[in-house]
């Protein structure tokens, strides 16, 4: 990395508010996985909301690193909180590819920008990966610690192959969050001057 | 000189370091639980550690809670609840037994620790100022997103715009969009301000950061360890009930 390229306080303290907003965002909308049946969707709705503040991050990334930060920190809570070490890779991989993405499309183009979000999106996997990645240990976990029915629902809403499907709904959800953040950057932030 | 000594007089405090490893442990501890000693255990640990930081409103709601769940979780598969009900008491023990002690944690630190402490503490672990500076930008966000949020929500209760209104249900993206983005807005100047005043005070000087606070292990730390662990090690592999 050049020295010009170096990231500095300026930079940092926009991925600690963008970062904040994104986690507060995510974390309101996970607790709905407390219902079995909504989890499914989240893999949707989780990528979709955080698309409008995201975007409005995108505009200010002009250097690469910044993403992969986010990740880091993102990981780093949800490994605080007990979504195990899975949480912590998936979310700094995400961050990383995203990172990827967005360097080698310029910053500039709003396609590459869209791609690069749908890429953080699939570390969001880090989260649910639980599920199948740590296997029989922890679905004892949830079923001493959630109930039978919980855990019963739950099995029967995510068998293994939704894994699979999983990335692609993220990936899916990531674009849709994309245009909504890019439509919400025009309707409300140009107008108000912030971008 | 007699500045620097004001910061040796405090009472009983944690180092930053030990504050994160107990979070870790705790984080851990919780999904490794299958008897209600053990669980016990890890929920005293942040019920003293708020003792001692004079934060007796939050844990004595913390214990309480924490108490009544255990005690719903135990008669819980005795009784078999309606569908709908028992989702409900599960979701409700399930936070309060998972995710309490973690929050109570996270309370105590972000309470106990001032932000210089914080960056002191995480530079002697090496951690580099890209890590070091959106984490303190973050935690220094945490309260005044909830102050602003707080704000708007009231703001919007006027235009009847809040979850469950006859309006909500016609138009439920309108919260998204009434709630979210006056916050986000408001955000972003604070942030902008905020990273104006960081600049001025020297942000980006790449010396070394030096600071007056004192970040050191003292006999409290061993203290705090020690028993946590005993306490954890003995519910886990002795006591079983």
């Amino acid at each position: 990395m050049q020295k010009s390229n170096k990231l500095n306080g300026k930079d940092l303290i926009n991925v600690g508010i963008y970062t904040a907003m994104t986690l507060v965002i995510f974390f309101v909308f996970g607790l709905l996985t407390s219902l079995p049946v909504i989890y499914p969707f989240l893999l949707f709705i989780w990528p979709f909301v955080c698309g409008i503040p995201m975007m409005l991050y995108y505009t200010k990334i002009q250097k690469c690193g910044m993403l992969t930060i986010t990740g880091v920190i993102c990981g780093l809570f949800f490994f605080l909180i007990g979504y195990t070490w899975i949480g912590l890779v998936g979310w700094t991989l995400g961050g990383i590819l995203a990172d990827i993405v967005l360097k080698a499309g310029q910053y500039k183009n709003f396609k590459v920008t869209l791609l690069s979000y749908a890429c953080f999106c699939l570390g969001m996997m880090g989260c649910p990966a639980n599920l199948w990645m740590a296997g029989q240990s922890y679905w004892e976990n949830i079923h001493s610690s959630m109930g039978d029915q919980y855990a019963e629902t739950l099995q029967s809403m995510m068998p293994s192959w939704m894994m699979y499907i999983g990335f692609v709904i993220l990936f899916v959800g990531g674009i849709c969050g994309a245009l909504l953040g890019h439509k919400m950057l025009k309707k409300h932030f140009e107008r108000a001057g912030i971008v | 000189m007699h500045m620097l000594a004001v910061t040796e007089t405090k009472g009983f405090h944690l180092d930053p370091r030990t504050k994160l490893l107990l979070m870790a442990v705790v984080a851990t501890a919780e999904f490794l639980y299958g008897h209600t000693a053990f669980m016990l255990a890890v929920a005293v640990i942040p019920f003293i550690l708020l003792l001692t930081n004079r934060q007796y409103k939050a844990a004595t709601i913390f214990i309480v809670l924490f108490v009544a769940a255990l005690v719903v979780k135990e008669i819980q598969n005795s009784i078999r609840f309606h569908m709908v009900v028992n989702m409900v008491v599960v979701l409700l023990v399930g936070l309060v037994l998972r995710l309490f002690p973690a929050f109570a944690m996270g309370n105590y630190i972000i309470k106990s620790t001032t932000a210089s402490e914080c960056i002191t503490s995480l530079s002697r672990m090496h951690i580099g100022r890209n890590i070091t500076i959106p984490l303190s930008v973050l935690f220094r966000f945490l309260p005044t997103m909830q102050e602003e949020s707080a704000a708007i929500k009231d703001a919007m209760r006027m235009r009847e715009i809040q979850f469950g209104t006859k309006k909500f249900w016609q138009n439920p993206m309108a919260l998204l969009e009434y709630r979210f983005i006056p916050l986000m807005i408001s955000v972003v100047k604070i942030g902008d301000e905020l990273s104006a005043a960081a600049l001025t005070r020297g942000l980006d000087n790449p010396a070394d950061r030096s600071s007056i606070t004192r970040v050191g292990f003292t006999c409290y730390d061993v203290i705090a360890v020690v028993i946590s662990g005993v306490m954890l090690f003995v519910t886990l592999f002795i006591i079983k009930w």
